[in-house]
C-alpha cells in the first residue's frame, strides 16, 4: 500500500526545472512519432536513449515515459484518421473512430480519443501509485495456461464482435498465430518456415506487418476518392475537439470500466494494451442501449477502447518496475534506461529507490495533464489529414511507410514485407477476413508458442490439473460460451429469423 | 423477415482458404521433417493446422453461395478503378526503386510522378511535397533518429 513518506520524497525529486522540459519535449516528440505511420515508439525511444546518459535518472526516465505516453495517444490519431492503429492497442479505436472521420466528424472523434486517453492514463497511474505491489502479484497469477486460454477467449471475442463471418475471423486469427511463429523457435533455437530468407530468421517484423495490413488497404481505397473525409473540408475545429472531449468526460461509466480493464489487463506481457482495449470495447458493445450502433461511429466505442489502451500503460509500468518484465519493445527500451542509470527493476527497486519510483509515478501523472493540452494542439493540425486530397496523401504516406519500415531494422526486406502484408490486408478486408483477428494472432503467436510448450509439459499427462487453475478454467468456460452463443446466432440467421 | 441471399461464389475467399491451408501444411511439414529441429517446434503449429482445416469447410460453405447479403463484397474497394490499380502496382515499383536507387532519387521520381498520375497538377505543391519529404527523410529519420538510410543508388 501507499507509503506517504516515500511518496513525499518522490514529490520533492520532481521539483527540478528539468522535469517540465523533459515532459513537454518528450510528449511532443511522442505525439509526432505516434502520428507517423510506420514509426514505432520503440524506435523513437531507442534513438533518444543515448541522449539520456547525462541526465539525472528521474529526468531521463520521465523523458522516456513521456515519449511512450505521447506515442500511444499519437497512435490513436492514426486509428481515427486513416483506419490504421499506430500502436497495437489502438486497434479497437478504428472501429468507431474511422467511421466518424468518414462522416466528417474527425475533430469530435479526436476529442473523444484524447480525453479518454488522458482519463485512462490518469486513473491507471493513480491505481499504480496505491497498488503497484498488488498489481505485480496479479500479473504473476497469469502463467502459461492462463495466457493460452485468455488468448483463445480474446480471439473468439474479436470474431464475435465483428459480426461478419465467424469462420473467416477464426481462420484469420489462426493464420496470424501461424505466421507469427515463423523464424527461430524460442524453444528449440532452430529456424522454421523462413524459406531461406535471412531477414525472416528473427521472425516477421510484427508491428510493420500490422501497419502495412491496415494502412495500405486504406490508401488503396482512398485513391479513388477525393479525400478520406466525405464531410467537406475540415478546418481546425477546436470547438468540435473540445466538444468530443466533454462527451468523453461525461461518459463516466464507460471510461471507468475501460480504465479498470486497461489497468489490470495491461499487466499482461506482449499484448496487454491490445487485449485490454478489445475487452473494454466488447464490454461497452455488450451494454449498448437501443440506438447505439457500435462500429458505425459510436462515441462510447472510442471512449472504452482508448481509456483501456492508455490505462494499460500503468499496468505495463507496474510489471516493468516491480518484476523487471518488459511487456513490449517500447518498455524494453525503457528498461534499458533504468539499467543505464544503475537501477535494476524488480522487488529491490522499491526498497533501494522508493522515492525515485514514486517520483516517476507522480511525474507520469503530471504528464497526463500536459498530454491533454498538447494532444489537442497536435490533433487540431493532424486532423487536417482527413481533408488532404488523396492524390497527395496516398503517395506521400507510401513513402513515409517505406522510410518507417526501413528504419525498423535497417533492412530493405522489411519494406517488401510491409507491402506484402498490405496486399494481404487488402484482400482480407475486402472479403471479410477480420484483420483485427489476424493482428491478435500475429502479436500473441510467439508468446503462445512458448506458453503452449510449457503447458504441454505441465499438463499433458494429467489435464485434470487444470481444474486447479480457476482463471484458466474461467476463460475456457467463457470461450465455450462464446462458441455456443455464436453457433446459435448463425443457426438463427440462416433460418432467417 | 428472411435475410436476402446472394447466390454467387466468392472465388477470392476460396483462394485465400486454399493458399492458407497449403502454406500452413507446407510450414508444418517442413518443420516436422527438419532433422535439426526438436519435436517441440511443431507442438503448437500442428494443432493450429488442424484447427485451420476444421475451420476451412465452414469458410468454403460460406463462400460458395447462400451468403447473407451483408457479406457482399464492397464495390467501392474494387481494383478495377484505374487509380486504385495504378497505386497498387506502384508499390512493388516503389520497393524496387528504393533497392536500386536509394531514397533520394526514389522520392524525387516516385512522389511527383504518382501525384501527377493520380490527378495532381499544381507544380508548386508537387515540388513542395517532394522537398518536404526529402527534408523529413534527412532531418527526421537520418539525423534526428540516427537511422542509416540508403540515400544513394547501390554502389555509390
Amino acid at each position: 500500500m501507499l507509503e506517504f513518506e516515500t511518496v513525499h520524497q518522490g514529490f520533492l525529486l520532481l521539483l527540478n526545472w528539468q522535469i517540465p522540459i523533459a515532459i513537454l519535449g518528450g510528449m511532443l516528440l511522442g505525439l509526432v512519432i505516434g502520428a507517423i505511420p510506420g514509426m514505432t515508439a520503440a524506435l523513437g525511444l531507442a534513438a533518444l536513449l543515448p541522449l539520456t546518459f547525462k541526465l539525472e535518472p528521474l529526468t531521463a526516465l520521465i523523458l522516456m515515459t513521456s515519449v511512450y505516453t505521447g506515442s500511444l495517444t499519437g497512435g490513436g490519431f492514426l486509428a481515427v484518421l486513416i483506419n490504421t492503429p499506430g500502436t497495437p492497442g489502438a486497434a479497437a479505436t478504428t472501429f468507431d473512430g474511422y467511421a466518424m472521420t468518414q462522416s466528417g466528424r474527425q475533430n469530435e472523434a479526436l476529442g473523444l480519443q484524447i480525453a479518454a486517453s488522458v482519463i485512462g492514463g490518469t486513473v491507471s497511474y493513480l491505481v499504480l501509485l496505491i497498488f503497484i505491489q498488488s498489481m505485480a502479484e496479479f500479473a504473476l497469477l497469469f502463467g502459461s495456461a492462463e495466457m493460452l486460454f485468455l488468448t483463445i477467449f480474446v480471439m473468439l471475442l474479436v470474431a464475435t464482435l465483428q459480426r461478419k463471418s465467424f469462420a473467416r475471423s477464426i481462420f484469420a486469427g489462426l493464420l496470424g498465430l501461424l505466421l507469427s511463429t515463423i523464424g527461430t523457435s524460442v524453444t528449440t533455437g532452430v529456424a522454421r518456415g523462413t524459406m531461406g530468407v535471412e531477414a525472416l530468421e528473427d521472425g516477421l517484423p510484427i508491428i510493420l506487418c500490422v501497419i502495412g495490413m491496415f494502412a495500405i488497404p486504406e490508401l488503396i481505397s482512398i485513391v479513388a476518392r477525393e479525400a478520406i473525409s466525405t464531410g467537406g473540408r475540415a478546418a481546425t475545429n477546436f470547438k468540435a475537439l473540445l466538444g468530443g472531449a466533454a462527451v468523453a468526460i461525461r461518459e463516466v461509466k464507460t471510461w471507468m470500466r475501460g480504465a479498470a480493464i486497461g489497468t489490470f489487463v495491461g499487466v499482461l506481457p506482449a499484448a496487454g494494451a491490445t487485449i485490454a482495449s478489445l475487452l473494454a470495447y466488447g464490454e461497452a458493445a455488450r451494454r449498448a442501449k437501443p440506438g447505439e450502433v457500435f462500429g458505425q461511429g459510436e462515441p462510447k466505442g472510442i471512449i472504452a477502447a482508448e481509456s483501456a489502451n492508455n490505462a494499460s500503460e500503468g499496468g505495463a509500468m507496474a510489471i516493468l518496475m516491480s518484476l523487471g518484465i518488459p511487456g513490449s519493445a517500447s518498455t524494453a527500451v525503457i528498461l534499458g534506461a533504468f539499467m543505464i542509470h544503475g537501477l535494476v527493476p524488480g522487488p529491490r527497486l522499491f526498497v533501494d529507490n522508493g522515492a525515485l519510483v514514486y517520483g516517476l509515478i507522480l511525474g507520469n501523472l503530471a504528464q497526463m495533464l500536459f498530454l491533454g493540452f498538447f494532444a489537442i494542439l497536435v490533433a487540431s493540425q493532424v486532423a487536417k489529414i482527413a481533408s488532404v486530397p488523396s492524390r497527395v496523401l496516398a503517395p506521400t504516406l507510401a513513402i513515409i511507410l517505406s522510410l518507417g519500415a526501413f528504419s525498423f531494422r535497417g533492412l530493405w526486406e522489411d519494406i517488401v514485407i510491409t507491402f506484402i502484408f498490405g496486399v494481404i490486408g487488402y484482400w482480407f478486408r475486402r472479403h471479410h477476413f477480420t484483420l483485427i483477428a489476424l493482428m491478435i494472432g500475429l502479436f500473441l503467436g510467439r508468446q503462445i508458442d512458448e506458453d503452449f510448450v510449457r503447458f504441454i509439459i505441465l499438463y499433458a499427462d494429467d489435464p485434470l490439473l487444470l481444474t486447479g487453475k480457476p482463471i484458466a478454467m474461467g476463460f475456457f468456460i467463457l470461450s465455450i460460451g462464446l462458441i455456443g452463443w455464436q453457433t446459435k446466432a448463425v443457426i438463427k440467421e440462416f433460418r432467417g429469423d | 423477415m428472411r435475410a436476402q441471399r446472394v447466390k454467387q461464389t466468392d472465388f477470392t475467399s476460396l483462394a485465400i482458404a486454399t493458399v492458407g491451408v497449403l502454406w500452413a501444411s507446407w510450414y508444418i511439414w517442413s518443420t516436422r521433417t527438419n532433422t535439426l529441429d526438436e519435436p517441440e517446434a511443431s507442438w503448437l503449429i500442428t494443432p493450429l493446422l488442424v484447427a485451420l482445416m476444421i475451420t476451412a469447410p465452414f469458410l468454403v460453405a460460406g463462400a460458395i453461395g447462400n451468403l447473407p447479403n451483408r457479406l457482399r463484397i464492397d464495390p467501392e474497394s474494387s481494383l478495377s478503378h484505374p487509380a486504385r490499380l495504378c497505386f497498387t502496382v506502384s508499390l512493388p515499383i516503389l520497393a524496387g526503386l528504393i533497392w536500386f536507387f536509394g531514397f533520394l532519387i526514389t522520392i524525387i521520381f516516385y512522389l511527383p510522378v504518382m501525384m501527377i498520375i493520380l490527378g495532381e497538377r499544381r507544380p508548386v505543391l508537387l515540388a513542395g511535397m517532394t522537398i518536404g519529404l526529402i527534408a523529413l527523410a534527412t532531418l527526421g529519420f537520418s539525423w534526428g533518429l540516427g537511422v542509416s538510410l540508403p540515400f544513394w543508388p547501390r554502389g555509390f
